[in-house]
């Protein structure tokens, strides 16, 4: 089987490491930390910003810059908020960390916190991880009783504090700006924006969200020769490695850390093990279900951010679904236009009503009522989704459908036509 | 100021200002829905995406943008007229009717319903959409006004009214996506004093006040400037009316007194405009002890010739009112007690009365003084209250004449009881009331939406009605009799109007001095010298 | 409301945030547990209490979030996961077999109070799929026949 570069998974594919504290600091855990601590805040988000880092949670964007744009001097405390609200359809990476070595991306969190002058990180964990919330919760306390965490974390009078928050069910809370309403303990509207997070955030304070995983880096970029590292594991502007949750109809479906130079074509035969039940390709969806699907001819390509890009698809949070020859399409659709509905917040017009509109046609469909101008219907009604709603799930919403209209039309013809 | 270009024309703007804002005040129409520039941002309705082709550092904007929520900036071009555009309107008009019940025909607010206009102006003209609509059905939500769920389009207007508004939390937002509802939960009704101001707000027939529901047609109905008598704010209105009669108020935007906001309390002082009842239909004198209709020329005769009989002497002669009067109608009273009785016995009751304080602009709306002139009466220095000793002396005397304008002092039976003694008592008034009952002479006057009249609010500003509705044949407004009553008794007088009144009292006191008609009709304008009143007190409102 | 031990994570979550407001979402989670897995009128008032907010606006975060539930569910809440990933490997089926074996749909809770089921979105565990959480456990790659062993078990 194809070799996993391990960076972020290298305690967790140690059998014997049982994710405390202890066995955290004996691989090397908060060396880094320390090294930090001794650094000076923008050298670190100067290293962050030379290491290429690119968001993990699905928008790629580079991670450094972000945290450059936080407004300064403002008087307010400024915060970091990690995303763990994980629920694009696809993606379970960020569990896996949470729940196996929850340290590593503590650390990260922590090494973010001092980059940014942030005194009380919130970690905003989607409901319904039960499990990770408890691991956390618990990897929590052993800092706190460590002194990790408190007043004075390893001599640097830095005081730092760490809250585990839950959200309830929604993934439009994954959303930045909605995150942070939900985190304010309103119902999770993404906001309008300007102002952005950097300069008006959780509270009317700058913030940056950051997700799990790109958190989980840290460690690792500010260790010893980290960034020349982490930029080799990619090509230019992608660099490191990356989880990659691949399902769907692979014999070997799992979690696999990944450099950025590695082909879609090895990750569903090398590292899945092919198509289960000997069966053909038929198609692949990406980057998690709001990413363009790809048909089995163009799966020969890079798998990271720009490639994919220049395919005319995206990466997004690196969640690949897989599906063979048997598999019938216009009801994967139609799982996935329902999955829009039930999750549009509902505030802006196109969203609110194109998710269910769109999911009623692909109905329709399914019911026999197909025609090539409920065809067209589909494709517009997606379309004009698209660049008109106020954040960014109408954009994820539009993709699937005008990709599946534009790859898989012979697909959607076998619901009506007689010939 | 700064300036950018919408459509290729400049356009100035405040920094900080919204494209939107600057726009509209400009008198350019970027179509909306929830967008209130009393209320915060949201940016949900998307109907006002406009086109940026430059933001001003000779970038375009990567895709359309909502100009509500878009900071004007130096150099930023705007275009709204293109295709880009069109169709963007287009999608989100779509969109709203693809849930949108066809009520038209029984919705009170077609003819003024902001889908309908925009629909017409910006739509596709057909529907692709034949799938079953969302249903929600009809909510009670308050004591004044009603809801439509399938019509809301969610622009979310009422919801932000009653948070940041009203501050009473009575609306919200529940469930998400499709089924997002926004209203009242459970069936807890709004308590609050402002509800109509909700159905003005609300773009569509989703909420509508009860008071008007299927009463008539909107594009029936005559609309005039004028403003509500309920109480001393004077907030300004327009009453609107079908065939002389007055369906409702609604609140006219004037920055310096109500804002755009307009009570309950004060929409239902319509309903007045419309009584008939209790109106005076005609001159009345008393006839062996029964008032009976009489002409107005021998009502004025009458009264001369019983003047002139009597000779009375400057304290045997009173006059009796209450700041429901206009200022040109306590101006002509003082000046008929004074040109021919030589007395400048005039009393009106000044009440003590309370303005609330409230974080909540709204709410400092409603005072306790249901009259529209009482800093009128103050500027007039006419005043008395029941207990005050100089008109107690008053109508302790021999009263031989006493004129009582309106119905001042309602409660105080031992007033009337004195003044029921008095030889020769002239009612001047709009309703039958206790006055009418023992008065000698009684005068039909005409009621706020019949006639002109100038008030000054609690704020020292002086606002005008304007005639809205056609008065009742017989009455006259009290302006024009009080002028006919002097010269009747011998002081002549040249006015024409009660604009004319209006001008001679900015020449002969100083309170109104350096005033225009125009002006006040207008937005209104401050008294240049102002009175301090005593009587006011400042509380908390409560919410 | 609050029992004691509970009350004392309540006042320890409020100190957490620079806002009592922001600690809302929490505390819910903890007045629903308190309730036997729902909230009702009087919980949701006690709450809007406490975070000193407005009993409407609880309400519109409640109606929000689909882990809050206004009417109670069974003893064994089985949230089974039907999206994308799922779907490809069973999911739906599971969700039928489900429904077939308790004989009720998803969103009800069976006669003797001991089963309620719900169709779930993506839970994130997708590379394990199909899976479903028990009340607050995950279980991973469940055929229908691990499905029928467990809801036999549970039902003892």
């Amino acid at each position: 089987m194809a070799e996993e570069t391990l960076v972020l998974f290298k305690n967790i594919r140690n059998p014997k490491y049982d994710k405390s504290l202890a066995a955290y600091k004996k691989s090397g855990g908060f060396k880094s930390l320390k090294k930090v601590f001794g650094m000076k805040p923008e050298e670190v988000v100067q290293e962050v910003k030379e290491s290429g880092i690119r968001g993990r949670g699905g928008a790629g964007f580079p991670t450094g810059l972000k945290w450059s744009f936080m407004a300064k001097g403002t008087g307010k405390p400024s915060y970091l908020v990690a995303n763990a609200d994980e629920s694009e359809p696809g993606t379970c990476k960020d569990r896996e960390l949470m729940l196996k070595d929850p340290h590593m991306f503590l650390e990260g969190l922590m090494i973010g916190c001092y980059a940014i002058g942030c005194h009380h990180g919130y970690v905003y964990v989607r409901g319904e991880y039960f499990p990770s919330i408890k691991s956390l919760n618990a990897a929590v306390d052993e800092l706190y009783a460590d002194g990790l965490l408190g007043p004075d974390p390893l001599g640097s009078g830095f005081n730092l504090d760490i809250t585990i928050h839950t959200g309830a069910g929604a993934y439009i809370c994954g959303e930045e700006s909605a995150l942070l309403d939900s985190l304010e303990g309103k119902r999770g509207h993404p906001r309008v924006k300007p102002p952005f997070p950097a300069v008006s955030g959780f509270n009317g304070c700058p913030t940056s969200v950051n997700n799990v995983e790109t958190l989980a880096c840290m460690p690792f970029i500010l260790g010893d020769n980290g960034v020349e590292a982490f930029k080799s594991f990619g090509p230019q502007n992608n660099s490191g490695t990356h989880l990659v949750s691949l399902s769907g109809h692979v014999n070997r479906p799992g979690v696999y850390e990944l450099r950025m130079d590695v082909n879609m074509k090895d990750i569903i035969y090398e590292y899945g093990g092919g198509i289960r039940n000997g069966k053909k390709l038929k198609g692949v969806i990406p980057g998690g279900s709001s990413s363009p699907v790809m048909t089995a001819d163009e799966v020969d390509v890079l798998y990271n951010f720009d490639d994919l890009a220049k395919k005319g698809t995206m990466m997004g949070s690196a969640a690949m679904m897989v599906f063979d020859e048997d598999t019938d399409v216009v009801k994967l659709l139609h799982r996935i236009t329902r999955f829009y509905a039930h999750e549009s917040c509902g505030q802006c017009t196109p969203c609110r009503e194109g998710t269910h509109w769109s999911r009623q046609i692909v109905r329709d469909f399914l019911n026999g009522n197909g025609s090539d101008e409920k065809l067209q219907r589909l494709n517009r009604v997606g379309g004009n989704m698209m660049g008109t709603t106020l954040c960014a799930l109408g954009d994820a919403a539009a993709m699937p459908i005008q990709s599946f209209v534009k790859k898989f039309p012979e697909e959607f013809r076998k619901y009506y036509a007689t010939v | 100021m700064p300036v950018f270009h919408i459509d290729g024309e400049p356009v100035e703007y405040e920094p900080g200002e919204k494209v939107l804002s600057a726009a509209l005040r400009c008198g350019k129409i970027i179509p909306h829905y929830c967008y209130h520039p009393g209320m915060s941002v949201v940016a949900t309705c998307r109907m006002c995406l406009v086109d940026v082709v430059d933001l001003g550092n000779g970038r375009p904007a990567p895709k359309l943008q909502t100009a509500c929520s878009m900071d004007a900036a130096e150099g930023m071009k705007v275009e709204t007229l293109n295709p880009k555009v069109e169709e963007g309107r287009k999608l989100v008009n779509e969109f709203l009717l693809v849930n949108h019940p066809l009520d038209c025909p029984i919705c009170d607010q077609s003819g003024e319903c902001t889908l309908q206009d925009y629909a017409f102006e910006y739509g596709s003209g057909k529907s692709e959409m034949d799938y079953s609509k969302r249903v929600n059905g009809w909510r009670d939500i308050g004591t004044f006004v009603a809801l439509e769920r399938n019509r809301c389009i969610q622009c979310s207007r009422c919801d932000r009214f009653t948070r940041e508004i009203t501050g009473t939390n009575e609306f919200g937002m529940f469930n998400r996506g499709h089924e997002l509802t926004i209203d009242t939960y459970a069936d807890r009704p709004m308590t609050n004093k402002f509800q109509g101001n909700m159905a003005d707000i609300c773009p569509v027939g989703a909420i509508t006040e009860k008071e008007f529901r299927f009463k008539r047609r909107v594009w029936k109905l005559k609309k005039n400037r004028s403003i509500c008598t309920g109480c001393s704010t004077g907030c300004n209105v327009t009453i609107e009316h079908d065939r002389n009669e007055v369906f409702r108020l609604k609140p006219h935007e004037n920055q310096n007194v109500n804002k755009w906001w307009l009570c309950d309390e004060g929409r239902l002082t319509y309903r007045l405009m419309n009584e008939r009842k209790t109106r005076i239909h005609q001159p009345l004198g008393r006839v062996d002890g029964k008032l009976e209709g009489v002409s107005w020329e021998e009502a004025y005769a009458a009264i001369a010739e019983r003047v002139a009989d009597m000779s009375p002497l400057p304290e045997e002669v009173l006059a009796l009112t209450d700041t429901h009067a206009s200022n040109e109608e306590l101006f002509l009273l003082q000046k008929l007690l004074k040109d021919v009785f030589s007395t400048d016995n005039t009393f009106c009751p000044l009440p003590k009365w309370e303005q609330s304080e409230s974080e909540f602009f709204i709410n400092t709306l409603i005072t306790t003084d249901k009259t529209p002139n009482r800093a009128g009466a103050l500027a007039l220095k006419i005043k008395g209250d029941a207990k005050s000793a100089k008109l107690k002396k008053a109508i302790e005397a021999e009263l031989k004449v006493v004129f009582v304008l309106g119905n001042p002092f309602e409660a105080e039976v031992e007033v009337l009881e004195k003044i029921k003694k008095a030889q020769l008592v002239v009612h001047l008034g709009t309703f039958h009331n206790s006055w009418s009952e023992i008065a000698d002479v009684v005068l039909p006057g005409q009621y706020y939406s019949e006639k002109e009249g100038t008030f000054v609010n609690k704020n020292q500003l002086v606002q005008a009605t304007e005639i809205a509705v056609h008065a009742l044949r017989r009455t006259r407004p009290e302006w024009r009799i009080l002028a006919d009553l002097s010269a009747a008794l011998g002081q002549q007088s040249s006015y024409g109007s009660s604009a004319d009144v209006f001008n001679a009292m900015t020449e002969q006191l100083k309170a109104f001095s350096g005033l225009s008609y125009a002006e006040i009709c207008g937005v209104g304008k401050e008294l240049r010298q102002q009175t301090k009143d005593s009587g006011m007190k400042v509380v908390k409102a409560q919410t | 409301m609050f029992s004691k031990d509970i009350q004392t994570q309540v006042d320890k979550l409020l100190s957490r945030y620079p806002i009592r407001q922001n600690a809302l979402i929490p505390i819910l989670h903890l007045a629903q547990n308190e309730n036997e897995g729902w909230l009702s009128e009087d919980w949701m008032q006690h709450v809007a209490d406490i975070c000193e907010v407005p009993l409407t606006h609880v309400e519109g975060v409640v109606t929000f979030y689909t882990m809050f539930r206004l009417k109670p569910p069974g003893k064994y809440h089985l949230q089974v996961c039907t999206c994308v990933p799922c779907c490809l490997v069973g999911g739906t089926e599971l969700l039928e077999h489900t429904e077939k074996k308790l004989d009720i749909h998803a969103g009800h809770t069976t006669d003797d109070g001991v089963f309620s089921i719900e169709e779930m979105e993506c839970i994130g565990a997708c590379s394990f799929a199909p899976a479903i959480i028990v009340n607050e456990d995950y279980h991973e790659q469940v055929t229908p026949e691990e499905m029928d062993k467990m809801i036999d078990e549970l039902r003892q």
